[in-house]
């Protein structure tokens, strides 16, 4: 059972290697690189989670045979779920089944796990994408205008905003939200999902508030971010003086040179928070009722089904890692210093 | 160059001064400090063609008395007195004229070439950058007109150093490049504020050379920023020797340099390295500290550093007062103005030959 699984990752880290050496440009051997680092790191994550749900107490197969069951039944079950196997074994046998294709199955529905995923995964999707795009909207244009004039009336109203909002965890936030727009002022729904397949402006107006929970406390992080990196770079920078002796007005200075300066350090603070964005739709799903994978992987992991948690924490592991794998690219898109290599 | 829009209309040329600076005083507000008072009444002209070197150590004023002409100082700094371009004042101009003034009329190359070109940006996109604040052109034009910028400084390979980023560039290449920006609108006035101090002997020469021979093809006024009177001597027309935010000495070159009449200026020669000396020689420094601007001294600002300092000094400060015309000091005990000329043998030269 172990050769073959050994054969996949080998022929996976070929694969990459064969990338770098088709493509003669630095960028796309980096990218190859930093793939193979990935799907390494994701696999490590699995066996880690794994060992962690096998050391976990209870016994699944007797809670799956319910109250009356006689030990040979349990014990039956036991077979037929795997569970006599010792876990590395169980591990490499989950592993190779993975490679085909095969998620399992839930242990308390019998549901295949690639179904159930395939059902909740869009709806994190949307909830994820939606409140990272929607903080970077009001971050950026936010602190740029911060930074302006620091120091100034509307710097100091963002600050002010900013830091409450800071201060506020999200599932606080979203009882809050749901309270004021729901119950009082009845303008959006406080739970369900409208499905994308439903129509878009109902599906927008059934995600509004999980997506503002989830998306403002990040928008307040990132705008008390970008405008303290902003005002530095316009005090310290000598290309910003450089910039201003040219002619070129306020707003120039802060878009054309400081913003793009300081988009670098934001883009690693982004980077940093994705992990953390995906993490908090576990509660914010609940909160809302949205049917995703946050919810999937709560309600797994109170009911004992190992399986659903284990494939559940693999896929928002590999959403972290997958999305510092593009910011990394990404700093190598954007920075020449890094585009061309150092001299 | 029928494109371009000067913002001042150059009158008659010849003699009349481009840049005429009267009485500038800077004094910086500070929260929970006393305001300081970084320039102390600065007058002077430059005229077209002509290089005027402002030299002094660092917290002398004279980098904050450039900035104060173009605006550039902080909303702290209350700037005082006249600086005219031709007619047009300066002091007090609102900002939006004045970004038709900056990098149009007078222009700026500054100290670190390294830190003052902006590193995620080609150098093509920063000098195109200077040529579209002030010509009203076409992409294509601007492009040209950038290429055509590092060709006058004598880039090579300018075309593929256009598409080129500031790390790609060696200090004297990034120096070039920003002396193209500068020239991007044909200045009228032309600032260096200590623009070869981070290059090394050889590259500070040729940014010079390149200087200078740029200043007499465009005919522009060069006003250098330095604290190296070495320097000042083989490239200037005129020295103008600032401390504490005052002018000490105002000469010609070659007056000054063959008549030193105010002890800082001397104690500054006397700190130039020379070749003849034996080595080993410890050189002549100057004890002391700067003055402290917050309080300005009721004498002379240098009579605490100064060996000819006598009551008088302590008690009423000497005024900047013309000798003979065109050479102007500010002390009571000056130096004897001829025969002690061991001082003056100063490096190699172009300007200031003849009495070197």
């Amino acid at each position: 059972m172990t050769a073959p699984t050994l054969n996949q990752v080998a022929r996976t880290g070929e694969r990459s290697s064969f990338l770098g050496r088709a493509s003669g440009s630095p960028l796309m051997r980096l990218v190859a690189r930093r793939l193979f680092v990935s799907i390494l790191i994701v696999w490590a994550i699995s066996a880690l989670v794994f060992a962690m749900l096998a050391a976990m107490p209870g016994d699944v197969a007797r809670n799956q045979a319910g109250m009356g069951a006689s030990e040979e039944q349990v014990d039956d079950l036991r077979r037929q779920l795997g569970l006599d196997q010792p876990p590395v074994a169980r591990y490499f046998l989950w592993l190779s089944a993975v490679f085909r294709g095969d998620f399992g199955s839930s242990l308390i529905s019998g549901q295949p796990i690639s179904t159930l995923v395939a059902e909740r995964l869009p709806v994190t999707m949307e909830l994820v994408l939606l409140a990272f795009v929607v903080s970077l909207a009001i971050a950026i244009p936010v602190a740029v205008l911060a930074a302006r004039k620091p120091g100034g009336i509307f710097d100091r109203g963002v600050m002010v905003v900013s830091m409450t909002l800071l201060a506020v965890p999200n599932y606080v936030l979203a009882l809050l939200l749901v309270v004021v727009f729901a119950v009082l002022l009845r303008m959006l729904p406080a739970i369900g999902y409208v499905p994308l397949s439903e129509g878009i402006i109902p599906n927008l107006i059934s995600v509004t508030l999980p997506v503002a929970a989830l998306a403002i406390p990040l928008a307040a992080f990132y705008t008390r971010f970008l405008r303290g990196d902003l005002v530095e770079v316009m005090n310290s920078q000598d290309y910003v003086e450089t910039a201003r002796s040219k002619g070129a007005g306020p707003w120039r200075v802060l878009w054309q040179h400081a913003f793009r300066n300081s988009s670098f350090g934001m883009l690693t603070i982004v980077g940093l928070n994705i992990g953390g964005l995906v993490g908090g739709t576990v509660i914010i799903e609940q909160i809302f009722a949205m049917p995703g994978l946050g919810v999937m992987l709560l309600q797994g992991a109170l009911s004992g089904d190992s399986p659903v948690v284990l494939v559940c924490v693999i896929i928002f592991a590999a959403v972290a890692v997958g999305a510092n794998l593009v910011v990394d690219l990404m700093y190598a898109v954007l920075d020449p210093r890094i585009r061309y290599g150092s001299h | 160059m029928s494109t371009m829009t000067p913002t001042v209309a150059a009158p008659d040329k010849g003699s009349q001064a481009v840049l005429k600076v009267k009485d500038l005083r800077v004094v910086f507000s500070r929260a929970g400090a006393p305001p300081l008072h970084a320039v102390n009444g600065l007058s002077y002209e430059v005229r077209a063609g002509r290089t005027l070197a402002i030299i002094g150590e660092s917290g002398s004023g004279k980098s904050v008395s450039v900035r104060a002409l173009m605006g550039l100082l902080p909303p702290s700094a209350n700037i005082t007195g006249s600086a005219k371009l031709f007619d047009t004042e300066l002091i007090g101009m609102n900002e939006k004229a004045m970004r038709r003034i900056r990098g149009n009329d007078i222009a700026m190359v500054f100290q670190d070439p390294a830190r003052s070109l902006n590193p995620t940006m080609s150098v093509g996109a920063q000098i195109g950058e200077a040529v579209r604040m002030h010509l009203r052109i076409g992409r294509k034009e601007v492009a040209d007109r950038a290429v055509e910028l590092l060709k006058l400084v004598r880039l090579p390979a300018a075309e593929r150093r256009y598409h080129e980023y500031p790390h790609q560039l060696s200090g004297g290449m990034r120096q070039r490049v920003m002396i193209a920006i500068a020239l991007a609108a044909n200045p009228k006035v032309l600032i260096a504020d200590e623009a070869t101090t981070a290059l090394d002997v050889t590259t500070q020469a040729q940014i010079m050379e390149l200087l200078v021979d740029l200043q007499d093809r465009l005919g522009t006024a060069v006003v250098m920023i330095s604290h190296d009177l070495a320097l000042a001597a083989s490239y200037a027309d005129d020295v103008m020797v600032m401390y504490g935010g005052k002018v000490v000495e105002h000469a010609e070159t070659k007056a000054l340099f063959r008549s030193v009449r105010h002890p800082y200026t001397r104690a500054l020669m006397e700190a130039i390295p020379q070749l003849g000396v034996p080595s080993h020689t410890t050189l002549r420094t100057i004890s002391g500290e700067p003055p402290d601007l917050s309080v300005l001294p009721l004498g002379c600002a240098f009579r605490a550093r100064c060996g000819n300092a006598s009551d008088t000094c302590a008690t009423e400060a000497p005024l900047l007062e013309e000798s003979e015309p065109g050479y102007s000091y500010a002390c009571w005990h000056p130096c004897r103005a001829e025969g002690d000329t061991s001082v003056l043998t100063v490096g190699a030269s172009t300007k200031g030959e003849d009495i070197l």
